[in-house]
């Protein structure tokens, strides 16, 4: 039984020497260390061992933002919805509840879309001279990317879910920015509001 | 850890169709994991989305088999399954502490306490098994906060003492009361962030020690209701402070777990005569 006691704990010593060391690599930015190890890495601790500690760093969120949108009816379009203002009111007065859940992936999903968009946006500031050059590149680019449609899914099913008797033929959306002003200014300035545009979906181009 | 899981699951329920069901709010992710991640990916694919109360109610029953403590080993397998399942497919609504839980949960799976003490084959495999994921969990958790603080490092806002300032002025990472009361306290912000950094910075290399090992858990329960009350994030912060049970001793968990089991004292175990 010695001699399993010895074989085991070797199997074990060397199992864990090998996750950890695969844990290393998985979390380190990528090129720390080549793009094969990396890649191998990916395989084995995506499916069970994912994680990403980076939260607030290396720098903490320094943008408020707020997805406010509008449908278009038969009758119209309607008041501009921030979906996330029950959600807000909700995780402030019951800081155990759904209401955060729901807020977070309010606050996930725009984020990923604003990641997609800035991406476009120097891109465009790269490629285009006018500033409707730009734009056009930008919402052409939008159009296509997975976050736009992410946030076009999310709006659909919110409907569905607050508003099921709306009958809407398109969305039309924006995301408010607002900058807090920055640290050693905090007493004198105030915040900066900035307000994006895309492009807005048809029910029936689509 | 399985009574958290329990309280997430339920106070979900509410809200179970816009997470899980055909019509949930999140979008399908465009993930295309191997086998493995398939099996723990269920709930992307549209065929079985209809049955995402199957998965509820599976874990929920083995969830109270595994507070009660029967059939432990099939428990913790089918709680690892159904969870990661339930919460891959609701991925944008969490955080990095759903990832430690889930890695966790599957650590558990591994972990026999009801091991014998005879020198069986069997017996010895479980206590290699128990002994391995038990260690790899103080190490996760050791190294989660040494890549935190690594990562802070690599920005300006901590080193500035400018991190809590920033954080707690995005509505969605605070309260109203909050912002009214500590936005206005310069030097609790600065003292707040260096102590956070500091902390996390410490974690790693404290609690290895028994001398330094209580404080330090202290400060991080403290810490992390902290993130879990006053910046929203419930679940990270409580996930983190469950996960601190790693680093209790054998007579600390028997003391804990006696003042909540009614009866059933929690015995010594003492090798055969």
């Amino acid at each position: 039984m010695k001699k399993w006691s010895q074989i085991l704990t070797a199997l074990a010593l060397f199992f864990l020497l090998g996750h950890f060391a695969a844990t290393i690599v998985y979390t380190s930015p990528r090129g720390t260390f080549p793009k094969s190890l990396h890649q191998r890495a990916d395989q084995y601790m995506i499916p069970l061992f994912h994680q990403n500690w980076n939260l607030f760093a290396p720098e903490p969120p320094k943008v408020s933002r707020a997805l406010f949108f509008r449908c278009e009816t038969a009758e119209g379009w309607s008041e501009w919805i921030n979906p996330a203002t029950t959600f807000m009111e909700g995780h402030y007065s019951y800081r155990v509840s759904y209401h955060g859940k729901l807020l977070q992936a309010n606050t996930n999903l725009l984020h990923y879309l604003m990641v997609d968009y800035y991406r476009y946006y120097l891109l465009a500031e790269e490629k285009q001279e006018t500033e409707q050059e730009k734009e056009e590149f930008i919402f052409e680019a939008m159009e296509k990317s997975k976050q736009y449609k992410a946030i076009i899914h999310y709006l659909q099913q919110y409907l569905a879910w607050k508003m099921p008797e709306q009958e809407w033929q398109s969305i039309e959306f924006y995301c408010e920015v607002t900058i807090p002003p920055p640290y050693k200014e905090r007493t004198t300035a105030s915040p900066e509001l900035q307000r994006i545009k895309f492009p807005i979906y048809s029910a029936s181009n689509n | 850890m399985y009574l958290f899981v329990l309280f997430n699951t339920l106070y979900l329920l509410p809200i179970a169709a816009q997470i899980w069901g055909p019509d949930a709010l999140m979008p399908v992710w465009s993930y295309k994991p191997s086998i493995l991640g398939k099996g723990l990916n269920l709930l992307f694919m549209d065929a079985v989305k209809p049955y995402f109360w199957w998965f509820i109610a599976a874990q929920l029953v083995f969830l109270l088999l595994g507070i009660l403590g029967r059939l432990p080993r099939i428990a913790a397998l089918v709680i690892y399954f159904t969870t990661a399942n339930l919460l891959n497919s609701a991925y944008p609504m969490f955080n990095g502490g759903i990832n430690l839980l889930e890695i966790l949960l599957l650590y558990l799976v591994f972990m026999n306490e009801d091991t014998g003490l005879q020198p069986t084959l069997k017996n010895t495999i479980w206590h290699t098994l128990t002994n391995t994921f038990f260690t790899l969990a103080r190490l996760q958790i050791a190294y989660l906060y040494f890549v935190a603080t690594v990562y802070k490092l690599a920005g300006n806002a901590w080193l500035d003492g400018e991190a809590l300032y920033y954080v707690l002025s995005i509505d969605e990472f605070s309260h109203p009361w909050l912002q009214a009361s500590l936005l206005k306290v310069d030097w609790l912000l600065v003292i707040g962030t260096y102590l956070a950094l500091a902390y996390q910075l410490l974690f790693p290399l404290l609690v290895w020690f028994n001398k330094t090992r209580k404080p330090l858990l202290i400060v991080g329960v403290v810490f992390h209701l902290f993130i879990a009350f006053g910046v929203g994030l419930f679940d990270f912060g409580i996930i983190m402070i469950l996960s601190y049970s790693v680093y209790l001793s054998n007579d600390q968990s028997r003391h804990w777990l006696n003042r909540w089991s009614r009866g059933k004292r929690i015995q010594k175990k003492t090798t055969p005569e």
